[in-house]
């Protein structure tokens, strides 16, 4: 009798847990796209237009290209999931929380002062810093970063190029670690289309040892591009 | 039989969730639920309201007393090793500890992550309530930390980036039978952590924005009490509600 309550309560319990999954999941999982894949993934413009969420390509490190889905757009923040529950929390194409990574970033100060928000506006001679947490144990370390502008930097997306405004930002740690390290600056690089001013890709390297993530907005892409191409990425 | 037996058992069930009230207080704002809501769902009307340091949000239980108990534990040891010690000034130590510790707003802290975003893709991480009184307290990035324990009187400083705790110790008036070789940090988000914060122990551990650093009491060989007390304090500093 204990056994067939406590099956009964257990069953209930797992029909409790499995009844708001979400249906990104089944999305994400029918196209088994998860950090944990050893093949990069490679979609179709078709496939890609089709998806039911806008779909974001995302190298981190050595790993295969994993895609990532639009969560949720709220608060200014774009959600992206990844099918093994990966979350990056964006504010204007800039990662400012992880969730799910080896070691997560907690939080980041001063977004609103970021000046990838509004690229043209660009000031080389101007500096943003913010302090940055990690899951780690490290907390409240100061990032600054300076920024430079080059047009005209063409890149190649579905057999087809689109002219892009490549932002360059320079970082350097100004806090002095509790870890050994020894190299405190690094780069990162966006890539506005030129004609819209859309964030079509980024490389960000979160900290001088994380390793980057190289991330481009497939579906942002397949918008840009005339209806009439097809084929596969050549991202 | 044993088919009977499962229906009523069914019905239990079914009658216990019909009747499940929920009651949660997020930052003052109270809410009720007939049934028992997942974290997500509690958390949703405040999730956007602002930039929340998640790594410090806490649920508590209000409808119980483990904290209580706890508190009530640790100041019984505490008069008890004043009244058998012949130390004035550890007296005065421990009588300053029992103020502190009188002071404290506590609740049963719900050992479990408070992250809306996480909630929100992580079914584990998602939780039901239970039946019962709860308060959920959400709160930007702090930027001071506690200091308490076995100090002249508790203050909170300001939190210093990129720093060992050890860093710390500045601002930290010692009482007698203080341990000045380490301290216990209780972070945000209920972890404990002993670091130590001496030329040859420091550990480099840093306290997250909004932790507690405590500092213990030394633990004489040949009384094993003052090991209890410090584990008290340590324990119970988890379920405080910080002002």
């Amino acid at each position: 009798m204990k056994t067939a309550i406590k099956q009964l309560i257990g069953g209930s319990i797992l029909l409790a847990l499995t009844g708001c999954a979400g249906t990104y999941h089944s999305y994400l999982d029918t196209l088994k796209l998860a950090f944990s894949s050893n093949d990069d993934v490679n979609l179709s413009l078709q496939q890609v237009k089709a998806a039911p969420s806008d779909l974001l390509y995302v190298r981190h490190g050595e790993r295969a290209v994993a895609a990532m889905a639009l969560l949720r757009l709220e608060a200014g923040q774009h959600k992206w999931v990844s099918a093994d529950n990966a979350l990056l929390i964006m504010e204007q194409g800039r990662v400012v929380r992880t969730a799910g990574f080896e070691n997560d970033l907690l939080y980041v100060s001063n977004t609103q002062n970021d000046q990838i928000r509004d690229y043209k506006t660009i000031n080389p001679a101007s500096e943003w810093l913010r302090l940055a947490d990690w899951q780690n144990g490290e907390y409240g370390y100061l990032i600054k970063s300076r920024f430079t502008v080059q047009a005209n930097q063409s890149l190649s997306f579905f057999g087809q190029s689109i002219n892009t405004t490549l932002i360059t930002e320079q970082l350097s740690y100004d806090s002095d670690s509790n870890f050994i390290r020894f190299d405190n600056s690094w780069h990162n690089s966006f890539w506005f289309d030129s004609a819209s001013g859309t964030l079509i890709k980024s490389v960000q390297q979160l900290s001088p040892v994380a390793e980057p993530f190289e991330m481009t907005y497939i579906s942002r892409i397949a918008r840009l591009l005339p209806a009439v191409t097809t084929g596969a990425s050549d991202e | 039989m044993s088919k009977a037996m499962i229906a009523a058992a069914a019905l239990l069930l079914c009658c216990g969730v019909s009747h499940a009230e929920v009651n949660v207080d997020i930052n003052g704002q109270r809410y009720s639920y007939t049934d028992n809501p997942r974290l997500a769902e509690v958390l949703k009307p405040h999730a956007l309201q602002q930039n929340w340091y998640w790594s410090a949000a806490a649920l508590y239980r209000t409808d119980t007393q483990r904290a209580e108990k706890l508190r009530q534990q640790l100041l019984a040891l505490a008069t008890e090793l004043a009244q058998q010690s012949d130390d004035a000034q550890l007296r005065d130590s421990l009588a300053l500890l029992q103020a502190q510790v009188n002071q404290w707003q506590l609740a049963d802290r719900v050992n479990m992550r408070v992250d809306y975003d996480a909630a929100t893709v992580v079914p584990a991480l998602n939780p039901r309530f239970d039946t019962g009184s709860y308060r959920l307290v959400l709160q930007r990035r702090p930027n001071t930390v506690f200091v308490g324990g076995a100090v002249r009187r508790e203050v909170s400083v300001p939190h210093l980036g990129a720093s060992d705790v050890a860093a710390y110790t500045a601002s930290i008036k010692m009482t007698p039978g203080a341990d000045s070789e380490q301290l216990a940090i209780v972070q945000p988000d209920g972890r404990v952590i002993k670091a130590g914060i001496s030329y040859f122990n420091r550990s480099n551990t840093e306290a997250m924005p909004g932790a507690q650093l405590l500092v213990l009491f030394t633990e004489p060989m040949l009384d094993q009490r003052f090991s209890t007390l410090n584990t008290l304090l340590q324990q119970l500093a988890v379920h405080r509600i910080l002002p």
